[in-house]
């Protein structure tokens, strides 16, 4: 220890303040007016916000990927039939015949999802009715 | 010490008498600490209230494998702070010498307490690393704790801060025999 930290020691050792009893009592009267803060209870909010994020993050994902596998998915495909090519006897379809007048549009998302949601079901309608007044002129 | 566990341990349990005790163990040892980094008194007087009250209010929260001691000056420093703010120097701002509550506690002498010295020419951090180091005679570990610090910046500061003010006592003695 070189003689400017013993300096600072003994420098320190002139400086000696007391508290008087008055702000000992006072801060004592303060102490029991305070509630201790329990460490449950410390560390529950804590928890109870990390349970309410990881559910909220979890909802919104599956809601997106629910999203995504409706829009961008084609119409669900009929499972194959087990059968060997040797029992499969071959139709003749002429795929031709009757083309139906579908017509591919690519549609921009902007408005918000219930609204989108909602265009699409009187899309769907519509389709409906148009494909049932076909079946009509056909049959 | 181990008195003081069992003081903290009760005090844990909502014991009022084992908190007193700790309080009776600390607040010279802490009101020394608040009257340098206060500009009054009552300031002072404050700061060592909220900081035994923020003690006694979050006591669970309290870790052991720290010094009950390097706890409290961390609460200590934050209630400072308030009353001082932690980076100005008493020569950005001087407080009248009849006022300063350190100036007012320090034993008459024929030369300038080096603290006085120190609080002048040091900023607020720097100043607390070397009061924590000398004054309380801490670990340098545990100053660096108590500051938040990295053990590297708290030895660096400290290196410093001696230099500083060393060349400042150099200074001031060039200037006494430059009088004569």
């Amino acid at each position: 220890m070189d003689r400017l930290e013993q300096k600072l020691q003994e420098d320190a050792k002139e400086i000696r303040p007391t508290v008087s009893p008055e702000i000992s009592d006072r801060i004592m009267a303060r102490v029991k007016d305070t509630p201790q803060k329990r460490a449950a209870e410390q560390r529950a909010q804590p928890h109870f916000r990390w349970w309410w994020a990881s559910s909220l993050t979890g909802l919104a994902a599956a809601v997106t990927l629910l999203a995504v596998i409706n829009w961008s998915g084609g119409p669900a495909t009929d499972a194959i039939p087990d059968s060997t090519s040797a029992q499969t006897v071959p139709q003749p379809v002429d795929i031709f015949a009757n083309p139906l007048p579908l017509q591919l549009r690519r549609a921009t998302v902007t408005a918000p999802l219930e609204q989108e949601l909602e265009r699409l079901e009187s899309d769907l309608e519509k389709a409906r009715d148009l494909v049932r007044d076909d079946l009509r002129i056909v049959l | 010490m181990n008195g003081e566990k069992q003081l903290l341990e009760a005090a844990k349990n909502g014991s009022h008498e084992a908190f007193n005790q700790l309080l009776l163990l600390y607040q010279d040892r802490l009101y020394r600490f608040l009257l340098t980094r206060c500009r009054i008194r009552s300031d002072a007087e404050d700061a060592l209230q909220e900081t035994f009250v923020s003690a006694y209010k979050y006591l669970h929260s309290y870790d052991d494998r720290w010094q009950f001691s390097t706890w409290l000056y961390r609460i200590a420093i934050r209630k400072a702070a308030a009353c001082y703010g932690t980076t100005e120097t008493l020569e950005d701002d001087p407080v009248d010498d009849s006022q300063d509550p350190l100036a007012a506690c320090i034993a008459a002498s024929d030369r300038e307490n080096l603290w006085l010295t120190a609080r002048r020419v040091l900023e607020g951090e720097a100043y607390t690393a070397l009061w924590l180091r000398y004054a309380e005679d801490m670990p340098v570990r545990d100053v660096a704790n108590v500051l938040g610090r990295p053990l590297s910046w708290t030895k660096v500061s400290l290196m410093r801060s001696r230099n500083r003010v060393g060349s400042e006592i150099a200074g001031q003695d060039t200037a006494v025999a430059g009088g004569r």
